[in-house]
This record gives C-alpha cells, sequence and structure tokens, in this order.
C-alpha cells in the first residue's frame, strides 16, 4: 500500500506549497484546513 | 549715597568733593577716603570708555541714569539705580550722583531667574521622561506581539520560499520541453510527413510525462499565492514601521481612525486569533486632526487588553471582539467591546492610573491604560471611557475631536 501523509494547516497557500513539494514523492497526500477536516479524514 | 563731583577744567568729571554718610557705611570708607577719589574708581560694572560716554552726556546738560554696581572697600558688590545731574553750587557747577541701593532686589531677581531656569529644564527633563516613557510602553507592545507578527511573516516567508524552489525546477522542465521544440522546428523542412508525425508523438509524450498542463495552471496558481504572501508580508512591516517610529512624535496630521484600527487589527492578529473573533463595525467617518502614531498606540493598546480579557476568561468557545467607528458632535468615536473577564467593581477607578496592574509582576507595566489616558485627554483634548461588567465583559469607548483641540493639562 502507498505510504500517505495528512498536511493539516490553517492557511491554505501553506497546503498547496507542501502538496507540489511532495508530488512525485510517492506518498498519497491529504490535505486538511482544520482539525476536524483532519479527523473526518483520518475516519 | 549722594556723591558730588567736581568738573575739571577740561570740562571732564573731577574728584568728589562731597558724599554723605551713607555712602560711607555701605562703602567701607572713610570720608576723607572717598574725598578726592572720582566716582569711577568706585564703580565696576562699567568700563572706561562707557563712563566718558556717560560722563559726556551728563556735561552736556542732560539727566543720566543707570544701573550701577558699587565695589565696597570689603569687597562686596552694592547693586543702585543711579541718578546724575550737573548742579548749580553758587557760581560752582558740580555733578551731583544719587544711588539708590537696590541690592537686595537685585539678588532676589537672581535668585529667581535661577529658580525660573532650573523649574524650566526640569519641566524639560519631566517632558522628556514622559516621550520616553510612552515609547517604552510602545516597545513593550510590540514585544508582546514580537511572537505572533514573527509567526505572522513566517508563515508566507514559509510557502513562498517552498515555492520559489518549484517555479525553479518547473523552469528547468519548461527549458527541456521549449528546447524540444526549437529541435523540432530546425528538423521540420527535411523531415517525411511519417517523421513529423513520430516527431510531435514524442513531443506530447514529453509533455504528459513533466504533465506541462498542470504545471502551467499551478504555475499561475503558485505566482498569485507569492504575490498575496508578498503583500502579507509587505503589510505587516509597513505596519510595524508606522507603529514603531519615533520621528515626527508631536506632529498633528490628517488621520484616518479605520485605517488606524486596521493596522491595529493586523499586528494584533496572531495574539487574537486563535481564541477570538472580531466583529467590525467600521463607519463612515470623517478624517481627524491627530498624532497618527500615538493614536495608533492607544488602538493597539486597547485591542490587546481585549485579547487579553478574553484569554484570562478561558471561555470553552471562542470571545468576541466588536469594534466599531462612528461620528458623534464633532467627535469620532471608537468603541472597542470584549466578552472577556472584565474588571472587578473595586479597580475600575484606578484603571488609569499610573503603574496599576492586576496581572502578575513581570507581566505587564501598569502603564498602558495611564498612557492611553494621557494621548487621549491631555494630548489630544478628547476622551476615553470604560464600562464593565465582571465577568461579562468590557467596553472602551475613545472620543477624538475632529479638529485639534488646544492641549489642556485638564480631565474634563
Amino acid at each position: 500500500m502507498k505510504k500517505s501523509i495528512l498536511f493539516v494547516d490553517d492557511e491554505r497557500p501553506i497546503l498547496a506549497s507542501l502538496r507540489r513539494a511532495f508530488a512525485g514523492s510517492g506518498f498519497e497526500i491529504s490535505l486538511a484546513e482544520s482539525g476536524e477536516e483532519a479527523l473526518s479524514i483520518l475516519a | 549715597m549722594i556723591f558730588v563731583s567736581g568738573i575739571t577744567e577740561d570740562g571732564k568729571p573731577g574728584p568728589i568733593i562731597e558724599v554723605n554718610d551713607t555712602a560711607c557705611r555701605m562703602l567701607g570708607y572713610k570720608r576723607k577716603e572717598l574725598l578726592s577719589r572720582r566716582l569711577s574708581e568706585l564703580v565696576e560694572n562699567i568700563a572706561a570708555d562707557n563712563m566718558a560716554n556717560l560722563a559726556g552726556r551728563l556735561l552736556n546738560g542732560e539727566d543720566v541714569s543707570c544701573e550701577m554696581v558699587f565695589s565696597a572697600k570689603s569687597g562686596e558688590r552694592i547693586y543702585t539705580d543711579t541718578r546724575a545731574r550737573i548742579f548749580e553750587y553758587g557760581s560752582l557747577k558740580v555733578i551731583l550722583t544719587v544711588a539708590r541701593d537696590i541690592t537686595k532686589q537685585k539678588l532676589t531677581e537672581k535668585k529667581l531667574t535661577e529658580k525660573n531656569d532650573q523649574l524650566t529644564k526640569t519641566l524639560r527633563k519631566l517632558e522628556h521622561a514622559r516621550e520616553q516613557l510612552i515609547y517604552s510602553e510602545k516597545m513593550a507592545c510590540i514585544g508582546q506581539l514580537a511572537a505572533g507578527v514573527a509567526h505572522e511573516i513566517n508563515n508566507p516567508l514559509g510557502f513562498i520560499c517552498s515555492n520559489m524552489e518549484i517555479t525553479r525546477k518547473n523552469f528547468g522542465d519548461f527549458r527541456e520541453i521549449l528546447s524540444a521544440y526549437r529541435d523540432f522546428a530546425l528538423l521540420v523542412p527535411d523531415l517525411s510527413a511519417e517523421d513529423i508525425i513520430e516527431k510531435i508523438r514524442r513531443l506530447k509524450a514529453l509533455e504528459s510525462e513533466k504533465d506541462l498542463d498542470f504545471m502551467l495552471k499551478d504555475q499561475g496558481d503558485m505566482f498569485d499565492d507569492i504575490e498575496d504572501g508578498l503583500e502579507r508580508i509587505s503589510e505587516i512591516v509597513t505596519g510595524l514601521r508606522a507603529f514603531a517610529r519615533q520621528g515626527l512624535e508631536n506632529v498633528f496630521e490628517e488621520y484616518d481612525l479605520n485605517k488606524g484600527m486596521h493596522n491595529a487589527l493586523l499586528l494584533a492578529r496572531n495574539d487574537i486569533k486563535y481564541h477570538a473573533d472580531v466583529k467590525l463595525d467600521l463607519g463612515e467617518i470623517p478624517l481627524i486632526q491627530a498624532i497618527s502614531s500615538r493614536i495608533d498606540q492607544v488602538l493597539l493598546n486597547i485591542i490587546l487588553n481585549a485579547s487579553s480579557a478574553i484569554k484570562e476568561k478561558k471561555m470553552e468557545k471562542p470571545g468576541l471582539i466588536t469594534i466599531t467607528t462612528d461620528t458623534e458632535n464633532g467627535f469620532v468615536k471608537c468603541r472597542i467591546e470584549d466578552n472577556g473577564i472584565g474588571i472587578e467593581k473595586k479597580n475600575i477607578g484606578k484603571i488609569f492610573d499610573p503603574f496599576f496592574t492586576t496581572k502578575p509582576p513581570g507581566q505587564g507595566t501598569g502603564l498602558g491604560l495611564s498612557i492611553a489616558y494621557d494621548i487621549v485627554v491631555n494630548q489630544h483634548g478628547g476622551q476615553i471611557l470604560v464600562e464593565s461588567m465582571p465577568m461579562m465583559g468590557t467596553c472602551f469607548t475613545i472620543l477624538l475631536p475632529v479638529d485639534r483641540q488646544p492641549e489642556t493639562g485638564d480631565p474634563k
């Protein structure tokens, strides 16, 4: 299974830059703009 | 003191020919020691040429009056208000000089001048100390904000750097694709139709290998993000600089209170955002005459107070800071209301006192509100009012005159 990373930050541009930085790294990338959103992704 | 002097044959003031007892007593000479001396020998504050000038006017028939300082035998100085005139003494013309002792008056005057100088110096020192105090309180405020402001700058800086790095990598890919197209363009005239189709197929493959379409779209998004980030950094640096500048501290200029509020919120944003929401209701208000950096300081101070009142209440839900601006009878009015911990009744009369603070030692100087009061009331002729209910919240109202008011030392 593909290893995954979940990024959580309240600033969208930061999430976008992290997604770009890890594009092509082989990880599956998930982004969340809040704690609630992160929890719902993990559920 | 009365002196009678003769006139020499060539028309100049001659030796003293008579003095009264008072003159002998005050100068400490025996009568015969004074006789035959010249008056000018006893006077120390008038130079020889000035004395000759006075004598000239005197002998021309003018009445002469001036301040003369006599030197007594003991060396003591006797200040006098002196008048002299020609007097006909039978057939003899003499000079009559009457010198009234004003030494006491002079010394008092001198002491007064000295005291006055001292007071002026003290006042200047006090004014300087006041400026320094306001400035250091302002710096303390910035200190309190420093970590938050650093965070506000660091966040955009982080994604700008990261986006720049990716932009550089993208640029490498763009360049590779572009040079493949250029090579192709050079070859086209010599290629057969099949070759052309094959080359184009390879170019397309290169494009999709590099994910060109996505890269083009994403590069645009990146530039937008970089631009927004730079804007945010530049705003906060501008706000900080406007706030920290020490020049022009006493210059009244046109001031936009709504803009000042916006600036203060920008600096306080990080201090507020994790535990309170801000509701802004800024009305249409005229520009006022004010010392910009001072009013900025007051606004920031009160906003930070509201923020810490909410923090101290330790609520589960975020608190609320409501800010409104408005006009009222030649004043602009600004209310900053929080639903924080409130001020205890016994303290409400003391909050504008210097050094009054309920915070533990080391946190807060107790000067913030006393300085805000000084700035609003004394420097701008405005008013600053407070209403508060313990555990319910606090509301500060600041009233600032639209036109400049002369500085008053008086609270009301």
